[in-house]
C-alpha cells in the first residue's frame, strides 16, 4: 500500500474517521493506530509482520530488564542481547548475499572455488528504519537517558507508527514515545500545516520525482553509451529525483503525523543549498545523520581523541551509512566519497581556524559549487548499478556521445524542476520552511488547489515506488 | 482518559476546505474557458510509442500528398520497409504509412482517402503489405480506431471508464494536457524503443527523416501462433478498402515475410494461397507474389519485425519488384 495510491487515500480516509471516533480513550487511539500500522504493514507482506513483533518484543523486555539492574556487565550483556538480535536480523535479510557474493568474488580472484549458498528472501520492507528506531530506544536507556517504557501497546504503537514505518524519519523513543501516553490537541495551525505537507509531500513525490525517473533510466541504461553533457543532466535529475521522493515521503509522513496530533521530526532541509559537506549532512537525511552521528560516530570515539582517529570514526561511520543504504560495493563507495569530503572538510575548517560560514558572496558560490560537485559524482556512485559502470560513466564524464534526445532530456529535466527551485528559492528567502501557510486564505487556495490538480494530472503517469523503500 | 481533542472549530475546518476546493474549481474554470474559447492549440495527445505512430500517421497522410508511392498497413509495413531508400531507389517519392496491427483496413482506407484530397494528388501506386498475423486478426481494437479517428477529427473525447480520467475530463486537466503539455513536454518511451529513440519526439523524428517507417529496436524471441489464414471478415473489409482506391491508381498487395525458423511447414504454399485470395478481394492490380514469404532468423527483431539489416534487405527486393511491374 503505497502513500501514493488509491488504496492508501481509502485506508487512510477510513483510519481519520475511526480516529475521531476513539478520541475519549487513549488506549483506543493507540491500539487503532497499531492495528492500523500491522494492516498497513501486513499489505505488502503478512509474513514479515512477525519481524517486526520480534523486534518489538525484544527491544520492550531488553528496555524493562536494563530498567531493573543498575549492574554495568548485565546491562552490557543486555545492550549486546538488543544489537545481536536486531543487527542479525537484518544482517541475515538485507546482507548475507551481499557478503557470500563477495567472499565467492574474493575466493575466485584468490584461486579458491568457493559456492557458499544464497538465499532466496525478499527484503523485508523498511528494515532498516524500524531496526535503528527501536535500536536507539535500547541505546537511550542503556546511556540513562530515557527511561523504559512498561506500556507494551505504546512500545508497539512507537515502533509501527504507520505514517514514517517503512521510510523514516528514524523517530527517537525520547521524541515520540511520549507522545503515544500523553493526551494530543488538534488545532487549526496543525491541520493546515498536515494539509500543505501532505500536498506538497504529494506534489514532490507524483510530479517531479515520478516524471525525472524516466530520464534518470535513460541516462542509467548501461547498455547505452552516453556522454558528458548526459551523464551531467542524469545525475542531476537522479539528485532532484532522489530528493523529492524522499523528503516528499518524509512531508507526507509529518503531514499525517501532524492530522493525528503528532510531531515528526524534519528530515530534509533544503540540502542542496548547503555551501559545505558537512551543512549538507545537517539537512540531508537528519534523522539518520543524527542516528549515526550519535550511536555510532560518538560510540567511535567522536572527535576525541586526535585528528587520525577523528579521521578514522569519520570515515567509518560514512562508510556503514553508506552499507546502511543497501548491500552493494557502490554504496561504500557513496559512503566512503562522501567521509573524505567531511575529512577534507574539517582539515581545511581547522587550516582556516574557523567552522562559521562565511559570509563572502563568491567564497558561498564556491564553496557550494565544490559541495555540489561532491554530492552529484556521489549520486552517480549511488544510482550506478555495478562498479563497471560507476568505471564507465565516471570515464564518459570527460567524452562527448551527443544523443539526438539531449535537448528533450535538458527540456524535461528544466521542466519538472522548476517547481522545486522556485518553492525553495521562496523558502530560502523568507527562512521559513512553512512559508506558504503564511499566505491569505484565497491564494494559498488557489495554490493548494493547482497544485493538487497537477498531482490528479500525473497522478499514475508513471507508477514509482518509493526509492527508500528498497533501503 | 481523554486521548485527543480537536480544538478546532466547524467554520475554520470548513474555510480551510472550502479555500482548497475552490482553488480546484477557479482553476478548473480557467482551463475549461481555455478549451472553449479554442486558444489552445488542437489536442495532440502524443504519449507513447502507439501514439506517436498514429499522430505521425495522420499527419503525413494529411499534409504530405503527391507522394508517386503509397505504403499501407499493419506495423509490419510501418517496420519492415524503409521508405526514404525506397524513394532514392525508385527515384519516386515514397510514403509510409503503415500504422499497427490494432486497426484494420478501414484505418488505412481512411488515411488513402486523406494522400488522395485533393484527387489530383492521390498517389499512382499503392503498396498493401500487411503481416499474416494481421491477415488471421483482421479487426481493429476499437480504441484504437477511435483515437486515430478523434485525432483527424481535432477532438478530444472526455474518458468516461477509469475514475481518474474522469476527474481529469471534469476538471479541463485532460484538455489542458493533451492540447499543451503533450505538444511541448514530450514523454520518454521505456524497453527497447526508450533506448533507441529516447523521447516520442525523436520517434517522430526518426519518422520524418524515413518517410514514415519506423524500426523496431526490440530482439526479442520468436513468439506467437504460427496458424496462418485469412479471417473471415477480411473479405469484406478489403472490398471496402479497395472501394476508396483512386481511379487510376494502381494497387499492390503483398504479405511481409516471416522467420524462417518460425514458418510452418509447407508454408510457401499457404503463403501463395492466402496472397491469391487476398488479392482477389481486393481487385488488386498486382499481387507481389516474388516478395519472399520468409526471411533468416538474424533479420529479425520479432516475429513480426525485421530489424535494420532485415529492413535493408527487404527494402531493397520490395524496390526490385516494384522495378519489375513497370
Amino acid at each position: 500500500m503505497l502513500f501514493n495510491s488509491a488504496e492508501f487515500l481509502r485506508f487512510f480516509a477510513a483510519f481519520l474517521l475511526l480516529y475521531w471516533l476513539v478520541r475519549s480513550n487513549l488506549r483506543g487511539r493507540n491500539l487503532l493506530i497499531l492495528l492500523a500500522s500491522y494492516v498497513f504493514y501486513g499489505s505488502w507482506n503478512y509474513k514479515l509482520l512477525a519481524l517486526i513483533w520480534v523486534s518489538t518484543l525484544l527491544d520492550y523486555l531488553v528496555g524493562l530488564a536494563l530498567g531493573k539492574t543498575s549492574s554495568r556487565p548485565a546491562r552490557r550483556w543486555l545492550l549486546l542481547a538488543s544489537l545481536a538480535g536486531n543487527l542479525s536480523i537484518l544482517g541475515f535479510f538485507k546482507y548475507y548475499n551481499f557478503f557470500a557474493e563477495s567472499l565467492q568474488a574474493l575466493g575466485e580472484r584468490l584461486g579458491w572455488s568457493f559456492h557458499p549458498a544464497y538465499l532466496d528472501v525478499l527484503l523485508p520492507v523498511g528494515i532498516s528504519f524500524y531496526t535503528f528506531q527501536t535500536l536507539s530506544y535500547t541505546i537511550d536507556i542503556y546511556r540513562g537517558t530515557l527511561r523504559p517504557t512498561r506500556n507494551l501497546l505504546d512500545f508497539a504503537a512507537y515502533v509501527a507508527f504507520f505514517p514514517q514505518l517503512v521510510a523514516g524519519p528514524i523517530e527517537r523513543a525520547s521524541q515520540l514515545l511520549p507522545q503515544f501516553s500523553t493526551p494530543r490537541r488538534i488545532t487549526k495551525g496543525m491541520v493546515e500545516e498536515g494539509l500543505w505537507l501532505c500536498i506538497w509531500g504529494m506534489f514532490k513525490k507524483v510530479v517531479i520525482a515520478d516524471n525525472l525517473a524516466p530520464l534518470v533510466d535513460l541516462v542509467f541504461d548501461p547498455s547505452l553509451s552516453v556522454g558528458g553533457t548526459e551523464i551531467v543532466c542524469g545525475t542531476v535529475a537522479f539528485a532532484l529525483q532522489i530528493y523529492c521522493d524522499f523528503s516528499g515521503y518524509s512531508d507526507l509522513a509529518r503531514g499525517m503525523a501532524r492530522f493525528l496530533g503528532f510531531d515528526i521530526m524534519v528530515n530534509f532541509d533544503r540540502p542542496y543549498t548547503a555551501t559545505n559537506i558537512q551543512e549538507f549532512w545537517r539537512r540531508w537525511h537528519i534523522s539518520l545523520s543524527t542516528w549515526l552521528r550519535d550511536y555510532l560516530y560518538i560510540s567511535l570515539g567522536g572527535n576525541r581523541g586526535g585528528r587520525l582517529r577523528t579521521g578514522r570514526n569519520l570515515m567509518l561511520t560514512m562508510v556503514l551509512g553508506g552499507l546502511w543504504h543497501g548491500a552493494a560495493w557502490h554504496f561504500v563507495l557513496w559512503g566512503a566519497l562522501h567521509g573524505t569530503g567531511l575529512i577534507l572538510h574539517r582539515i581545511w575548517s581547522t587550516w582556516t581556524r574557523s567552522s562559521a560560514p562565511k559570509t563572502g558572496s563568491a567564497r558561498r558560490v564556491a564553496g557550494w559549487m565544490l559541495t555540489m560537485g561532491l554530492v552529484l559524482y556521489g549520486w552517480l556512485l549511488f544510482r550506478a548499478t555495478s562498479l563497471d559502470q560507476v568505471l564507465s560513466m565516471s570515464r564518459a564524464l570527460f567524452e562527448s556521445h551527443p544523443q539526438p534526445w539531449t535537448p528533450t532530456l535538458v527540456l524535461n529535466l528544466a521542466f519538472f524542476a522548476l517547481p522545486l527551485v522556485l518553492v525553495e528559492t521562496w523558502q530560502t528567502k523568507t527562512g521559513d520552511r512553512l512559508v506558504p501557510l503564511k499566505l491569505g486564505l484565497s491564494i494559498r487556495g488557489l495554490l493548494q488547489g493547482g497544485m493538487i490538480l497537477a498531482i490528479v494530472l500525473f497522478w499514475g503517469r508513471v507508477d514509482k515506488p518509493f526509492i527508500y523503500f528498497q533501503f | 482518559m481523554h486521548s485527543h481533542e480537536y480544538n478546532i472549530d466547524k467554520p475554520a475546518l470548513l474555510r480551510m476546505a472550502g479555500s482548497v476546493l475552490g482553488g480546484m474549481a477557479i482553476w478548473t474554470l480557467l482551463l475549461h474557458t481555455l478549451g472553449l474559447a479554442g486558444i489552445l492549440p488542437s489536442p495532440r495527445p502524443v504519449t507513447d510509442v502507439d501514439s506517436t505512430i498514429l499522430i505521425h500517421q495522420a499527419d503525413a497522410a494529411r499534409n504530405l500528398q503527391g507522394n508517386a508511392l503509397v505504403l499501407l498497413g499493419d506495423s509490419s509495413c510501418l517496420m519492415d520497409v524503409d521508405a526514404s531508400q525506397l524513394t532514392e531507389q525508385l527515384r519516386i517519392s515514397c510514403l509510409n504509412l503503415g500504422t499497427l496491427s490494432y486497426l484494420d483496413l478501414d484505418a488505412a482506407g481512411q488515411l488513402l482517402r486523406l494522400q488522395a484530397t485533393p484527387p489530383e494528388e492521390a498517389p499512382q501506386h499503392v503498396v498493401l503489405l500487411m503481416h499474416p498475423e494481421a491477415l488471421r486478426r483482421a479487426m481493429a481494437e476499437e480504441w484504437m480506431q477511435r483515437f486515430l479517428s478523434d485525432y483527424l477529427d481535432g477532438r478530444l473525447r472526455p474518458v468516461t471508464s477509469a475514475w481518474l480520467g474522469r476527474l481529469q475530463s471534469w476538471t479541463g486537466l485532460a484538455t489542458w494536457k493533451a492540447c499543451v503539455l503533450d505538444r511541448f513536454v514530450s514523454a520518454p518511451l521505456s524497453g527497447a524503443f526508450g533506448r533507441q529513440y529516447g523521447f516520442c519526439r525523436q520517434l517522430e523524428d526518426y519518422m520524418k527523416a524515413h518517410r514514415g517507417s519506423a524500426l523496431d529496436p526490440r530482439a526479442d524471441p520468436f513468439a506467437g501462433s504460427r496458424e496462418y489464414q485469412l479471417a473471415a471478415s477480411l473479405e469484406a473489409k478489403s472490398r471496402m478498402f479497395a472501394s476508396t482506391v483512386p481511379t487510376g491508381t494502381v494497387l499492390s498487395v503483398g504479405i511481409t515475410p516471416i522467420p524462417g525458423g518460425f514458418a510452418p511447414e509447407g508454408y510457401a504454399a499457404t503463403h501463395d494461397e492466402m496472397l491469391q485470395t487476398w488479392a482477389s478481394w481486393l481487385g488488386a492490380t498486382h499481387a507481389l507474389r516474388d516478395l519472399p514469404e520468409s526471411m533468416p532468423d538474424r533479420l529479425f527483431a520479432t516475429a513480426t519485425h525485421l530489424n535494420k539489416e532485415g529492413v535493408d534487405h527487404y527494402t531493397r527486393m520490395l524496390a526490385q519488384v516494384l522495378e519489375g511491374l513497370k
